[in-house]
């Protein structure tokens, strides 16, 4: 059975919460992806994506120089564990409509980060059910 | 859903899979109402038109990374500004097949569906097609996501989309 620690990436990059969005807007540029998870130190408290600044700081007026990054994350973060089973966290993904999902190791703190598109390279099952999970129509 | 078998779906025509009756941008819209249209409308992307044909495609990605990112007011910058304005379009009688394989090679994950006369009759996505069972979407979706290793080997970059055919 091969866990999430064998094909998830351990170089994370982060954003915080005290960053502007202006700030994340570029970190997202720069980096060329969609989402951020936010942390403090390892603990992960938030992710960060392009819909985030679009429909909760852009279309609500706010400055993105001054707005932070905590005013618009999503809190409730979706996770996995380094130990969980890939079948588990592509079900889990499913479920939740989510692309990349952040892993944690079991003090809950930030240890990488697996994207769908790793799931796929690395194993070919049941991806087309996923797939219809996350993807919303429209 | 019909009875047509999942060897046949791919078959089937864009135009009996789309979402109908888009709601399209105009060019000069600002920013800050296409973001507002966005989360009215739960989509992530909405395509820009003048007289329903279509002059380019905004996402949520373009708002972020052209407007945010650059430091422009989004309340003072036009749609036409920051938008693609190389769009690749599908006709509504392509098969689903087609699309399929034209998200896949030109990296993008949906599509505006042309009539006969080249005017926007709806949007399909690879939600969409994944939604109806379409075989082959793992792999189109394969093709356009980047793995989450920016070191990793990755498959090209999305190029800017070319002309309308």
């Amino acid at each position: 059975m091969t866990t999430i620690a064998e094909i998830m990436s351990r170089d994370v990059q982060t954003v915080a919460p005290e960053d502007t969005l202006q700030k994340a807007a570029q970190q997202l540029r720069a980096m060329d992806i969609g989402s951020l998870p936010v942390t403090s130190g390892t603990r992960l408290l938030g992710m960060l994506t392009d819909r985030d600044i679009t429909v909760r700081a852009v279309a609500e007026g706010l400055d993105p120089q001054q707005a932070c990054v905590s005013d618009v994350m999503t809190q409730q973060v979706q996770s996995c564990s380094v130990d969980d089973d890939v079948e588990t966290v592509m079900q889990q993904m499913g479920d939740a409509q989510l692309r990349r999902m952040p892993v944690v190791n079991r003090s809950q703190e930030l240890v990488g980060i697996v994207a769908l598109a790793d799931l796929a390279l690395k194993s070919g099952r049941h991806i087309d059910g996923t797939v219809r999970d996350i993807s919303q129509p429209g | 859903m019909t009875t047509t078998t999942t060897t046949t779906i791919g078959k089937q025509t864009v135009g009996e899979l789309m979402t109908r009756e888009p709601v399209a941008l105009s060019p000069q819209d600002s920013v800050a109402l296409a973001a507002r249209l966005m989360d009215e409308l739960n989509v992530g992307a909405l395509p820009v038109c003048e007289n329903w044909e279509v002059r380019g495609l905004l996402t949520d990605r373009d708002i972020t990374v052209r407007v945010i990112a650059a430091g422009l007011d989004p309340a003072a910058t036009l749609t036409a500004d920051v938008m693609t304005d190389r769009v690749r379009c599908a006709s509504a009688h392509q098969s689903v097949n087609e699309v399929l394989a034209t998200m896949g090679t030109v990296q993008i994950r949906r599509l505006p569906v042309l009539d006969d006369h080249g005017r926007l009759v709806g949007m399909v996505t690879l939600g969409d097609l994944a939604a109806q069972g379409v075989p082959g979407v793992a792999d189109a979706l394969r093709d356009i996501s980047t793995p989450s290793a920016p070191d990793r080997p990755a498959p090209a970059p999305a190029a800017p989309e070319p002309a309308l055919a």
